[in-house]
């Protein structure tokens, strides 16, 4: 009982793994670095996406790497960088200043999420499922069998 | 009575009463027996190293001339945090190396090597590295008795915490802190008896002290009988070969890893060759009853807020909680300390207390709700570790190459003294980040909820009782990981 639940659970929650939503299109994003954040904070695109990032500044050079992927530019104040790529890799990638920038430059970091975020439905499937496991030992257990 | 002897008189007391061993038929996640050791120091090379006065003596040397630099670098050299060494080598490699390797493997090892005290235990001892006999140097008070706990350090963790957006982005901001400690560290070896203010008052040995207790490594004596037969208690009253416990403790009854700060001093004094160092399965002093307190509860509460405040902080994309963190505007920080010890202080206790109180309803409330409170609370452990883990893989794999660099450069003056100042940043395997926080988070929460299960087994004696007063802490557990999932790969 306790490994069908899992499963259907595991089923329900990954629903979309095997077939990312939609085809691959493409997407123009602007992203505007600052000290010490990115605008939006957080893209989401879909696995297949041909994505263009034009990254902007106002204040100091700031710079771009995407963990993951390993692509990584730099913009200058008042200039506009573009950044295309494919997004073959699901999952949620952090994208970071690469070009020291202020005392909280190492911490000046955004999200990119590649839907579907396999590693954290994954990681809640295997939380839920053993929670379902441990759940039912102990109510088992609690009753005395 | 001599200095040593009221020191010792102190530990006695505070030893309330001998500490239950883990229940030796517990095995850990159904593998490793509770009881299983291994004795390091039956190799004779370690046995005479842990022995040797030097094997603390130097590594705190080098460690206070480490120090020295980042002092200097902190007041003199560049404000850029990741071109000074005293960011670099504080925030990215020594809080890293805590949480990924010294304290799951080494439990308080860096408190036997730390330099911050050290000045004041000299002073104290009035010697470098012999064992000079005689009263020690100051006033030896005892501490109050009313703060013999963790809640003072929980206070000043607190309190560095709420800065914490400056001091480990800016230079002087770290020396700072780093400089305070070492003064206040001193003035208190002059006025309060053996390391009191390690013991009491160092915001990092509280956390140190918690999450030790699930460290693989222990300082025990090797044969109870030779102690309980051995009525000159050398370890505690010290001889002439080494100090009595520096840090308190009763190292013949020694049971939990908390208050054991893995200065080796009992292997020196104790003539009987007794004491002996163990590896052993992780998280084995979360099961003994004793000596637990709301005062530690809070210490975990604590930790375990503050790794998902930082996370959401430093490694989220909420530019306005950066600007908080970071003191941009006098109200925003107000905000953002205001809420981290609304969370920590309040939140998560109050989160953890409706669970305790579901767990105490359900086992039929037949011990009291305080117990079941305080008990439950040492399962949140495993998984807070294990979340500063996934946090410092973060730290750590993306900023590690300024370490080399700064080697070459620790003022950011442009030395280039080994060839390494002019290395690019450099990523290293960013790409399996979430992978590894995420198995990190997984391990955490499996050992959580098999040390909750044991636990719970202990708080009730009806094993049936117990089994229904887990369930609610097996989905406070899932709903945590599940939260810190989100924020780290999510």
């Amino acid at each position: 009982m306790v490994a069908a639940t899992a499963l259907l659970v595991g089923l329900w929650m990954t629903w979309g793994v095997a077939s990312p939503l939609g085809g691959s299109t493409s997407r123009v994003i602007t992203v505007e670095a600052s000290q010490w954040q990115y605008s939006p904070g957080i893209i989401t695109v879909h696995e297949g996406d041909r994505v263009t990032l034009r990254l902007k500044t106002d204040d100091v050079t700031h710079g771009f790497y995407l963990d993951g992927y390993g692509i990584t530019t730099a913009v200058l104040p008042h200039e506009t960088t573009e950044l295309h790529f494919v997004a073959s890799r699901p999952g949620r990638w952090m994208f970071r200043c690469s070009v020291t920038c202020g005392p909280f430059h190492p911490y000046m970091i955004g999200w990119l999420r590649v839907q579907p975020n396999t590693t954290l439905r994954w990681g809640w499937v295997a939380v839920g499922a053993i929670s379902l496991a441990a759940l039912y030992a102990a109510w088992e257990e609690g009753r005395g069998r | 009575m001599s200095a040593d002897r009221h020191a010792s008189a102190v530990a006695t007391r505070d030893a309330v009463a001998p500490a239950r061993p883990a229940p030796s038929r517990e095995v850990f996640l159904g593998v490793v027996p509770a009881t299983a050791r291994l004795e390091l120091t039956r190799v004779p090379l370690l046995r005479r190293l842990l022995a040797s006065r030097w094997t603390t003596f130097v590594p705190t040397t080098v460690n206070l001339f480490l120090f020295a630099v980042i002092l200097l670098a902190g007041v003199l050299g560049t404000p850029v945090g990741n071109a000074n060494i005293a960011i670099v080598f504080i925030w990215i490699l020594w809080w890293s190396a805590l949480m990924l390797l010294l304290v799951p493997f080494g439990s308080r090892i860096w408190c036997g090597m730390c330099p911050l005290p050290v000045l004041g235990e000299w002073l104290q001892r009035r010697a470098l590295v012999r064992r000079r006999l005689g009263p020690p140097a100051g006033r030896t008070w005892k501490w109050p008795k009313g703060l013999r706990n963790m809640w003072l350090v929980n206070g000043v963790f607190l309190g560095v915490a709420a800065f914490s957006g400056i001091i480990t982005t800016r230079p002087w901001a770290t020396a700072a802190l780093l400089g305070a400690i070492m003064v206040l560290s001193t003035a208190l070896f002059l006025l309060y008896e053996r390391r009191t203010f390690c013991r009491y008052v160092c915001p990092v040995g509280g956390f140190l002290g918690l999450y030790a207790n699930f460290a693989a490594l222990e300082v025990r004596p090797k044969s109870t009988p030779v102690c309980l037969a051995h009525k000159e208690k050398e370890c505690i009253l010290g001889s002439a070969a080494g100090y009595g416990c520096p840090w308190l403790e009763q190292p013949t009854n020694l049971k939990r890893n908390t208050y054991c700060g893995l200065c080796f001093e009992c292997f020196r004094s104790c003539s009987k060759d007794n004491m002996g160092l163990f590896l052993r399965p992780f998280g084995t002093d979360l099961l003994v009853d004793s000596h637990r307190g709301p005062d530690e509860s809070w210490k975990a509460f604590i930790m375990l807020g503050a790794a998902a405040v930082y996370s959401a902080t430093m490694m989220g994309p909420w530019g306005t909680l950066k600007d908080w963190a970071n003191l941009r505007s006098l109200g925003g920080w107000a905000v953002f300390a205001g809420g981290l010890i609304a969370l920590l202080l309040v939140g998560l206790p109050l989160l953890h207390g409706f669970f305790a109180w579901l767990s105490w309803r359900l086992a039929g409330r037949t011990v009291p709700l305080r117990r079941v409170f305080v008990n439950f609370s040492y399962h949140l452990v495993p998984l807070g570790l294990l979340a500063w883990v996934g946090f410092s893989f973060a730290i750590l794999l993306p900023n590690g190459s300024y370490i080399l660099r700064i080697l070459s450069d620790p003022f950011g003056w442009g030395w280039n003294l080994f060839g390494t100042a002019r290395l690019p940043w450099t990523p290293v395997l960013t790409a399996w980040l979430p992978v590894l926080q995420a198995l990190s988070l997984l391990f955490g929460f499996v050992y959580s909820l098999d040390v909750a299960w044991k636990l719970a087994r202990q708080t009730f004696a009806d094993r049936r009782q117990a089994a229904r007063a887990v369930l609610p802490q097996i989905v406070l557990l899932a709903g945590l990981t599940a939260t810190f999932l989100w924020l780290f790969v999510g």
